[in-house]
């Protein structure tokens, strides 16, 4: 199985080099689901935050607002950990949404923080037994989830030495981690970001516009034309065809100076004008709340949420 | 060197035929040497508006497949100087010729006229590409209905693909319907397909009569359509018309009083 070879492959990286710099406690990427901080599990909690807070430094203002997932590998978070980093990320203005293991498997664990059990079957016994019997000082203060059962003391198998730290260096753990891990891939922002395209209209009945990027349309959009658009939508004219948002992510908008639209699509969910709606003469955007398609004036600014998605 | 206008619309039975036949005479009585080629293989129906079903020996296709020379093909119109008509075969389909001998047949045609109009089939398949192939500007014709001004779109789409001129004929209007708010207006059918407009041809009774006679109501001239047809006509031939909009004292006052008919 693959995770066993990447597992061994790791143990070779931990065995074979010899003077490597030391692992870092904290790295910052990019990921297909946006900003990580993939953090060693195995350093105090105070060395993580300090590491996390330092990395964050380097660019203090780059990140706010943004959405972040933690990343623990050889987990759990020490006890206590979880709310120093929730201080940080509140100093840099970011947000937590995910704590998880930097999995072996593929899956991501999310809610693992301190004091929870870790992953099941995919970490070897030993490992297993050295995070269990790392830190349980009550002292520290925690951060507790409700949810999250007391940790079960197991005890240390005497018979086996701890395994000689000799860290890998940053670049074959980084290769160690992107065998493990081929679905998570480092974005290499912007430059490969497409373009917002500029069409021309009217856009005539029966002709169909794809991008991959943004659109934004200066005319009509008749009724049978259909924009299609993994970005954003913007039409400096009359919306009566069909506009399709969002296409393949979470988030999306669609606006026009005179929305009158056949439908409205954004990422995976669709609209269309009930009977008795009567086209605005204002302006209008439309955009995804609470899971569905909502119309409202556009009044020269985006409606909050819908700036970070962009 | 003549120009080649195709009529065309989309959708069916909104007046190609009548628009052709019409404008040809038109344009033969305003001293232009003018020939009609009905591209409808399969379903003819210009001989019949121009009343010389009677008088077809060769065709379009017989012409195409050499059967015959073009010229010999034509059908001279006894009424007028100046005006000819080359028939579509009636057993044939629109699979019959192809854009590339429509294109040569047109530019034969184009030497020795000064205008070229050519019926247009309904659709967008064969019979329509094989239409616009030889085509320098394009007319289309459309009614004030939903449907028509749809399908018009997509033709306007798809000549615009083909980098030929398009201007817009609305038919069919009725002033009396439009004020009720039964009827799309004018501007309305030019909101969308967003076309610089030759001319709106009102509703007219006597259009009916004459197309089942064989007779073009521009030949008679009085109707309503037909002074709409021969303004049209002059248009496209370049000439300075006058707007439809009476511009006299009364006409203003008339106007004012919602009395006058002037399109909306």
């Amino acid at each position: 199985m693959s995770s066993t070879n990447a597992l061994s492959e790791i143990d070779e990286c931990w065995n074979s080099s010899s003077d490597a710099p030391a692992r870092p406690v904290a790295l910052l990427r990019g990921s297909a689901r946006g900003l990580e901080i993939v953090v060693d599990g195995r350093a105090s909690g105070d060395a993580i935050a300090v590491a996390v807070s330092a990395k964050l430094g380097e660019a203090p203002t780059f990140f706010r607002g943004s959405d972040v997932r933690i990343r623990v590998d050889e987990g759990p978070l020490p006890l206590g950990c979880l709310a120093k980093l929730d201080t940080i990320a509140g100093q840099f203005e970011l947000r937590i949404v995910e704590v998880g293991a930097l999995s072996k498997d593929g899956v991501p664990h999310p809610n693992l923080a301190a004091g929870s059990a870790p992953a099941p079957a995919s970490k070897t016994d030993s490992d297993a037994v050295e995070q269990l019997a790392g830190e349980q000082d009550p002292a520290q203060g925690s951060l507790p989830l409700p949810d999250e059962p007391a940790p079960v003391p197991v005890p240390v198998a005497e018979s086996e030495p701890a395994p000689s730290v000799k860290a890998p260096s940053v670049d074959q753990l980084e290769l160690a981690l992107r065998a493990m891990e081929p679905e998570i891939e480092v974005v290499e922002t912007p430059a490969d970001e497409p373009e917002t395209r500029i069409v021309i209209g009217p856009i005539r009945s029966g002709v169909i516009f794809e991008h991959r990027g943004h659109v934004i349309v200066f005319g009509d959009v008749n009724p049978g034309a259909e924009i299609r658009a993994e970005g954003n939508i913007v039409v400096l004219g009359r919306l009566r065809g069909t506009a399709h948002a969002g296409i393949g992510r979470d988030a999306g908008f669609i606006l026009a100076l005179r929305l009158e639209p056949q439908q409205l699509r954004i990422c995976r969910l669709v609209a269309r004008a009930s009977e008795g709606d009567t086209p605005g003469s204002q302006p209008e955007i439309a955009h995804v709340t609470s899971g569905t398609i909502v119309v409202e004036r556009y009044l020269g600014r985006l409606p909050g949420s819908l700036a970070a998605s962009i | 060197m003549g120009r080649a206008i195709v009529i065309t619309s989309g959708k069916g039975g909104v007046g190609k035929t009548t628009v052709t036949a019409n404008l040809g005479t038109a344009l033969a009585q305003l001293g232009h040497s003018a020939v009609l080629v009905d591209a409808d293989i399969g379903l003819r129906n210009l001989d019949v508006v121009m009343g010389l079903e009677n008088r077809i020996v060769y065709h379009l296709v017989d012409a195409i497949r050499g059967k015959c020379s073009v010229q010999k093909a034509l059908i001279k119109d006894r009424r007028m100087e100046n005006l000819w008509m080359l028939p579509a075969s009636q057993t044939d389909d629109k699979d019959s010729v192809s854009p590339e001998e429509m294109k040569s047949l047109i530019w034969e045609l184009k030497h020795t006229h000064d205008f070229v109009l050519i019926d247009c089939p309904a659709g967008i398949e064969q019979g329509f590409k094989n239409a616009i192939a030889g085509a320098d500007e394009a007319i289309v014709v459309a009614t004030p209905e939903v449907s028509s001004i749809r399908d018009a779109d997509r033709v306007v789409g798809l000549l615009a693909a083909s980098d030929i001129p398009v201007r817009l004929i609305v038919n069919r209007i009725s002033q009396a319907l439009v004020k009720r708010g039964d009827m799309l207006s004018q501007s309305d059918v030019i909101e969308i397909l967003a076309l610089e407009l030759l001319g709106t041809i009102p509703l007219d009774d006597q259009i009916v009569a004459t197309t089942n006679k064989g007779i073009p109501a521009v030949l008679e001239g009085k109707s309503l359509a037909a002074k709409e047809l021969l303004r049209i006509a002059k248009r496209i031939s370049g000439l300075e018309v006058e707007d439809r909009v009476a511009s006299g004292f009364f006409a203003r006052i008339g106007r004012a009083l919602g009395l006058s008919a002037t399109p909306a």
